[in-house]
């Protein structure tokens, strides 16, 4: 059931991101040969593609500002508008359709960092001769991968580190969302109000687990290896993280108040 | 399966201070065309609501085809709400593969047979419709599952009396004859000559649970009639300077 949720909410997020992703793709292209043109007189003058490149910054930050949206429409809209009396009447459990609108959140926040990687490659003029040296490259980091296999690891670790922060911040923007709707009136000032509240109280619990002999003592002890202590970093974000979305799927179970 | 489509034991829903369900104890049978019955705020919605589990009970018990609300039971209640529940980038055809995803009851073909004979694109989409064509969407949604128990919140309110026979009739020419339909409503007379059953109710609580031929020949009047009488206010006297 999960995965037939997913796959509605990726279908509303390719609706909103499918224009805005192509046009960062094609505005970086088009920024690729107005880049070289600086160097090497072309039809395009130094202006125009002055203005291009402004113009596809301007995209990049339209588009991480469209996917903050996006996470907080998806599921302010989606789990406790007027879409929600589809949403909860499906035959699915509330943790289910929290756990779809996370992962969307996820997903789309990864694609439009991948797409901005992607643009920036596609920007940058290479050539063809500069292929082989790009393998050259390659075959110097798989080399130094299979004398070092745990630098992958390392990357792979690194990777869940900022995932685990990504989850942990829009875990927080739910429940708020959430405490907010438990009002009856000025349910966004609420929202925000408990976005604030939860922030500073995420603090406190840092700074209270910090000041725990028992903490820093388990840090010390995590701190021997570096992937334990990236592991120890990770399971200290998903722990508030995992109660933030406890608490969301049981308000939306137990509190539910679309009216 | 259990006798009753639909069994509740003591239900009360509380919002804050106000109490909108009091202590309900009720037993609704199956294959049944039951109508709920009462003016504003006397708890229709909220019975709804919570059959279909868009909220919990206060306090009491509340089965549903044998079973306490949950996702069990929300894959045998088809819900017409009052109101839209569209997103619109979506098309009629998203959601009738919204709908062949979670409900395997909901007949994918019928429901484009049923967008045909009532004049709806599939294919539009949804921000472009009107308001008469995305209430037939919903419509179609709901009536194109062969669903145990379906839950029609005011199907007729706002609309004209060629649309309330319209919808009526969609309504009774596909539902699922094994199942149960509650419709609520403070219409009476339109929906009058389809009910098996009427259940009022006010503030909160059932004043009255009959078959409607039952109460016909016990009350000798028409439940319109039964209506405005369980139902009459005295208007306030003003008061001429």
């Amino acid at each position: 059931m999960l995965w037939k949720l997913l796959k509605y909410d990726l279908r509303a997020m390719w609706k909103q991101f499918s224009l805005i992703w192509f046009a960062a793709l094609a505005l970086a292209l088009v920024n690729r040969f107005t880049i070289d043109g600086r160097n090497s007189s072309s039809l395009i003058g130094e202006d125009t593609a002055g203005l291009l490149l402004m113009l596809l910054g301007m995209v990049f930050m339209a588009m991480f500002a469209t996917t903050a949206v996006f996470v907080i429409q998806r599921f302010y809209k989606g789990l406790l508008g007027d879409e929600g009396y589809l949403m909860h009447t499906l035959p699915v459990h509330a943790w289910q359709l929290v756990a779809s609108k996370l992962l969307c959140a996820v997903l789309t926040f990864t694609a439009s960092v991948a797409v901005s990687f992607l643009a920036m490659f596609l920007m940058v003029p290479f050539r063809w001769d500069d292929l082989s040296k790009l393998s050259g490259l390659f075959r110097i980091l798989l080399q130094g991968a299979a004398r070092h296999p745990s630098m992958l690891l390392f990357v792979l670790e690194a990777l869940v580190l900022l995932f685990s922060c990504l989850i942990l911040g829009v875990s927080m923007l739910y429940l708020a969302m959430a405490l907010g709707h438990l009002f009856h009136r000025r349910r966004a000032l609420m929202s925000t109000a408990a976005f604030l509240g939860l922030s500073v109280l995420l603090t406190q619990f840092y700074v209270r687990l910090n000041g725990w002999s028992a903490y820093r003592l388990l840090t010390r002890l995590l701190s021997a290896n570096d992937h334990t202590a990236l592991w120890g970093g990770i399971a200290v974000l998903l722990l508030p993280a995992a109660v933030f979305l406890a608490a969301v799927s049981w308000i939306l179970s137990n509190r539910l108040n679309l009216e | 399966m259990s006798d009753f489509m639909i069994e509740s034991w003591g239900l009360t829903k509380t919002y804050g201070w106000r109490t909108a369900l009091c202590g309900l104890d009720l037993a609704v049978g199956r294959g049944r065309i039951v109508g709920l019955l009462g003016p504003n705020g006397s708890g229709k919605t909220t019975l709804i609501k919570l059959l279909c589990g868009l909220l919990r009970p206060t306090s009491g018990q509340l089965a549903v085809n044998g079973m306490p609300v949950g996702p069990e039971t929300k894959a045998q209640v088809s819900y017409l709400p009052d109101r839209m529940y569209f997103a619109n980038w979506m098309r009629a055809v998203d959601l009738f593969d919204l709908f062949r995803d979670f409900y395997r009851d909901f007949d994918y073909n019928r429901a484009l047979e049923m967008c045909r004979s009532l004049g709806v694109e599939p294919k539009d989409r949804l921000k472009a419709m009107s308001k008469g064509t995305k209430e037939k969407v919903q419509l179609v949604l709901v009536m194109a599952r062969k669903a145990q128990l379906y839950l029609l919140d005011e199907p007729i309110a706002g609309v004209d009396p060629a649309a309330r026979d319209f919808i009526l009739r969609t309504i009774l020419t596909n539902y699922n004859e094994e199942g149960t339909v509650l419709i609520s409503t403070h219409l009476i007379t339109d929906i009058e000559k389809v009910l098996d059953e009427a259940i009022f109710l006010k503030e909160g609580k059932v004043l009255l649970h009959e078959t409607v031929d039952n109460l016909r020949e016990q009350e000798g009047k028409s439940l319109d009639d039964l209506f405005r009488e369980l139902f009459r206010t005295e208007p306030t006297k003003g008061e001429h300077l």
